[in-house]
């Protein structure tokens, strides 16, 4: 155990260094609101048949909302999950809900995005106010194509520009 | 090529034309910076010209296509200006044909060509690509690189950009958000002292 502690420990700082930021809340969620005497290392404490062990575990944004995958959404469904169930299990191989569930609602909320909205939303991700993760997947290829843009606005910013006047 | 008239190392499509040509920075433009466009612009320009009527509501879309595009016929027409147009041979046609002429022009004429200005950021990306794959030096920008010009060259002041920027803030949405961040944030340049913050949302 001390042996993978140490090793993780070496880990986890190395990440940390990146910039990461690290979240007992993230943490605490985990254990039932129970925080472990090494949370403040990024790690938790977990067993397998080989006894316990201590895991580094990813550290997150939680500042700014990022949810973890195990994050869960509730919502009313109606007859949408007798649909849902009835298509599972007649289609060959059964379906993804849950793929299908997260691929839908991202794609929806794109569609139901407002000009203003993007706007708002990427003036927040620059405040650092929503996670890159979130505004990517709200933007989807703009995001990337802003990008793009900045960075060729950087070099154009370095070029002579007195030549093109008359 | 058919036309005798000078051909400018930065090329710009219908829809920068009319963004810019609506801006209050479209004389100073005219006068001080050299701009080449295509015939396939060009046309494009009159069908905005003749379908959107000019007693649209003013700051409609309506009124700003037919407006912005009459500013920058007029200064096609107008010999004196430095805003020349290319004869695109083959001519492209479709909704895109306008950028394809654009891109055209850049192919065939490739160390003649330095900026490409596009209005569409999809259209950017299309025609950098092009450059990727054919290994060519020009850059493409959005439309504020041509405000950016003459703040850079000193003949507006930071204020003036800024304001400009703001009124393609109002009058393009996301588009125009987009053309306007991509400077702020590449140049960088601080406008914060200067936008009237109900023209951003609130953070």
């Amino acid at each position: 155990m001390n042996n993978l502690f140490g090793i993780a420990h070496d880990e986890g700082y190395q990440v940390l260094s990146h910039n990461y930021s690290y979240s007992e809340y993230e943490l605490s969620n985990n254990q039932g609101g129970q925080k472990h005497p090494l949370a403040s290392k990024s790690f938790v404490p977990t067993r397998s048949q080989l006894g316990e062990h201590l895991y580094w575990q990813q550290p997150v944004h939680r500042d700014m909302s990022q949810g973890s995958y195990d994050d869960t959404i509730k919502f009313r469904a109606g007859a949408l999950k007798e649909a849902a169930g009835e298509l599972d299990a007649i289609h060959l191989g059964g379906i993804n809900i849950s793929e299908l569930a997260r691929a839908g609602l991202a794609d929806m909320l794109r569609r139901t995005m407002t000009d203003e909205d993007k706007i708002t939303l990427y003036e927040r991700y620059k405040a650092g106010e929503i996670s890159e993760e979130a505004t990517r997947l709200l933007l989807g290829e703009e995001f990337d194509l802003l990008q793009e843009d900045i960075e060729e606005f950087a070099a154009a910013a370095e070029d002579d520009t007195s030549q093109y006047l008359v | 090529m058919a036309t005798d008239e000078p051909q400018y190392p930065i090329l710009v499509d219908t829809d920068a034309l009319i963004a810019v040509g609506n801006s209050s920075l479209w004389d100073r433009i005219t006068e001080n910076i050299g701009l080449t466009t295509t015939n396939v612009c060009q046309q494009e320009l009159k069908r905005h010209h003749e379908q959107n009527r000019s007693h649209a509501p003013e700051g409609s879309r309506s009124y700003r296509l037919h407006h912005g595009s009459t500013r920058v016929l007029d200064a096609l027409e107008d010999k004196g200006t430095p805003l020349t147009r290319v004869v695109s041979v083959p001519r492209p046609h479709g909704a895109d044909a306008g950028e394809q002429s654009l891109e055209q022009h850049l192919v065939q004429h490739p160390k003649a060509v330095d900026y490409v200005v596009l209005m569409d950021a999809h259209g950017r990306r299309s025609i950098r690509r092009e450059i990727q794959n054919r290994d060519l030096e020009a850059r493409v920008v959005p439309p504020t690189f041509l405000f950016y010009i003459l703040y850079d060259n000193d003949l507006i002041s930071r204020t003036a950009f800024c304001e400009t920027c703001a009124e393609l803030l109002k009058s393009e949405g996301w588009t125009g958000y987009h053309a306007v961040d991509a400077a702020w944030e590449g140049i960088p340049v601080d406008c914060s002292d200067v936008i009237d913050s109900d023209l951003l949302p609130p953070s």
